[in-house]
């Protein structure tokens, strides 16, 4: 059985720490303008973090209250993720320049309008197609995932041998056609009122 | 390629001009001749590829990739090239990319035939976003909110150099504007047009508002009727007689009738019009003449065009334009009068 979030074949997330070195030209480009990123609040917020620290980027992060939580979970299992403060209690200067995280519900809402001229980003895999960023009123896509893009899909429904692939959680029918047209049985399985779940 | 890529790809997605501004310059400080001469060019439109785009991709996608899976990515994405750009199956790893100075060369001198095998091939050595700002480029539309003017107020902010000057040199440069870059960035001398046949920004026509009207001193201004026409620039220099658009582009070719009666030595700005006697004709008229790249006999006799002066920027070797305009205009009358140029007009206050 397969999840299929990012099913179709222009889904191919290339290297996350190419879009990290974007983020940071970008805070070198623009440092009067504080970078809002939306990222989910469990995994991608860490990862994001985690690799921003690994790219040598030292400087505090900002975050919604909404994301301390999970950080702290992580730091309680020796995930070290560095100089992290509260933006609802930081002063508008102090976040010129600075990287603020944010639920990706709140980057265009009321709450990023105390940021000084938010530059807003989101780093999901769904910033790969351009439709998808602009509707989002996004200017920094930064395409960064955590789910199988197509190849890891492909690959891994050969890797297992299976006969009959059942296919839920996202776009079923170009994988069910991959699955049918390399021999193999395959069904779109529907979750009543789980479809889209990350959108 | 990267770079432009990357320049293109922020562009698109930022909205604030002044943030356009800024991505801009630093492309342009950090970018070496002459790559940043073509993205120059590219995004003020001075690049053009005549090619049969469309049918090139769906021949090279077509082998590669399984028309259903094509299909629904392609409704998915809601953009061609962004669809090909984005499953493009040929990626060779750690393969050289291609600088954005080999494909303009080589769409620029490289046969026609040769263009799907040398596109396949970049293709493989560019990333998303390069396979994405090549296939832009080669449709010649980048649409990423960047206008000519634009791009020349980046060029005088980051140089330091008057907007107008660079106006004034611009249409004597060919991509991919290397003397240009060479004068802005301290190394060379100021390109000069000298007296080569070359459209000069003249001073454009704005709307007044009702409200402006109570605040103008009517001594202050002398009045020209709004002909049904087009503005164009008319002149004669270096022996070359020309008619150019008032955004410069050179239609010298659709009204012969006009051009070949200029006298040498000029640069005039006025109204194209056509006229029968001393009838203006409606502007659906000259619109005859404006559709085609060359013109019939039988259309230059139904359709004869005329100039309606309204000023004179240069005179033989004198440039008109630091004199007031009632100085140059005194100058156009006296060489009218004197001349007398066919198919042209000056309308005097009664």
């Amino acid at each position: 059985m397969t999840e299929a979030t990012f099913a179709l074949p222009v889904f191919s997330h290339g290297d996350a720490g190419g879009e990290v070195a974007k983020l940071l030209r970008s805070l070198r480009q623009f440092p009067e303008r504080a970078h809002v990123i939306g990222v989910y609040g469990l995994g991608k917020c860490q990862r994001l973090i985690a690799m921003l620290r690994a790219a040598g980027y030292h400087e505090p992060i900002y975050l919604h209250g909404a994301l301390a939580t999970c950080c702290e979970v992580y730091e309680s299992f020796g995930v070290r993720l560095g100089a992290l403060k509260a933006a609802t209690s930081a002063s508008r200067d102090e976040m010129k320049g600075a990287i603020v995280l944010a639920p990706p519900s709140a980057i265009a809402d009321r709450w990023s309008r105390r940021l000084p001229d938010a530059l807003t980003g989101f780093a999901s895999g769904w910033m790969r197609v351009r439709a998808r960023a602009r509707q989002r009123g996004v200017e920094l896509p930064l395409v960064i995932s955590d789910h199988a893009d197509w190849n890891e899909l492909t690959r891994t429904i050969k890797e297992t041998g299976a006969g009959e692939i059942w296919v839920t959680h996202g776009r079923e029918d170009a994988l069910l056609h991959h699955i049918q047209s390399t021999g193999r049985r395959g069904r779109a399985l529907a979750l009543i009122g789980r479809e889209d779940e990350d959108q | 390629m990267k770079d432009f890529a990357e320049l293109l790809d922020r562009l698109a997605y930022t909205p604030s001009r002044n943030d356009k501004l800024r991505l801009l310059a630093d492309y342009f400080a950090s970018t070496p001749d002459p790559d940043r001469g073509w993205a120059l060019a590219a995004l003020t439109d001075g690049l053009f590829f005549r090619l049969p785009l469309r049918r090139i991709l769906t021949e090279l996608i077509e082998p590669r990739v399984d028309p259903v899976l094509f299909g629904l990515s392609r409704d998915y994405v809601g953009d061609t090239t962004e669809t090909i750009a984005l499953l493009w199956p040929g990626s060779e790893e750690g393969a050289e990319p291609p600088r954005l100075d080999d494909v303009v060369e080589a769409l620029r001198l490289g046969a026609a035939t040769e263009v799907p095998a040398l596109l396949s091939h970049w293709l493989d050595r560019l990333d998303t976003n390069g396979r994405w700002a090549l296939l832009k480029l080669m449709t010649g539309a980048l649409r990423v909110g960047i206008s000519a003017r634009l791009a020349k107020t980046t060029l005088a902010q980051w140089s330091g150099t008057p907007l107008a000057d660079i106006e004034e040199v611009w249409h004597g440069l060919r991509p991919p504007y290397l003397a240009l870059f060479n004068w802005l960035s301290g190394q060379g001398k100021r390109p000069e047009a000298g007296n080569r046949p070359i459209f000069r920004p003249l001073m454009l026509s704005h709307q007044i508002e009702d409200k402006d009207l109570a605040a103008i001193d009517p001594a202050d201004f002398t009045a020209e009727w709004k002909w049904d026409g087009i503005r164009v620039q008319a002149s004669n220099q270096g022996g070359e007689p020309r008619l150019f658009s008032r955004t410069g582009d050179d239609i010298s070719r659709s009204f012969p009738d006009v051009v070949e009666g200029l006298p040498p030595g000029v640069v005039l700005d006025g109204e194209l019009l056509v006229m029968r006697g001393n009838e203006v004709a409606p502007f659906n008229d000259l619109q005859q003449r404006l559709k085609r790249k060359s013109v019939t006999a039988s259309m230059l006799k139904s359709f004869p065009a005329h100039i309606r002066l309204y000023d004179m920027l240069f005179e033989g070797a004198d440039d008109l334009r630091p004199l007031p305009f009632t100085d140059r205009r005194a100058r156009l009358e006296a060489w009218h009068d004197a001349a007398k140029p066919p198919r042209t007009d000056i309308v005097r206050p009664a």
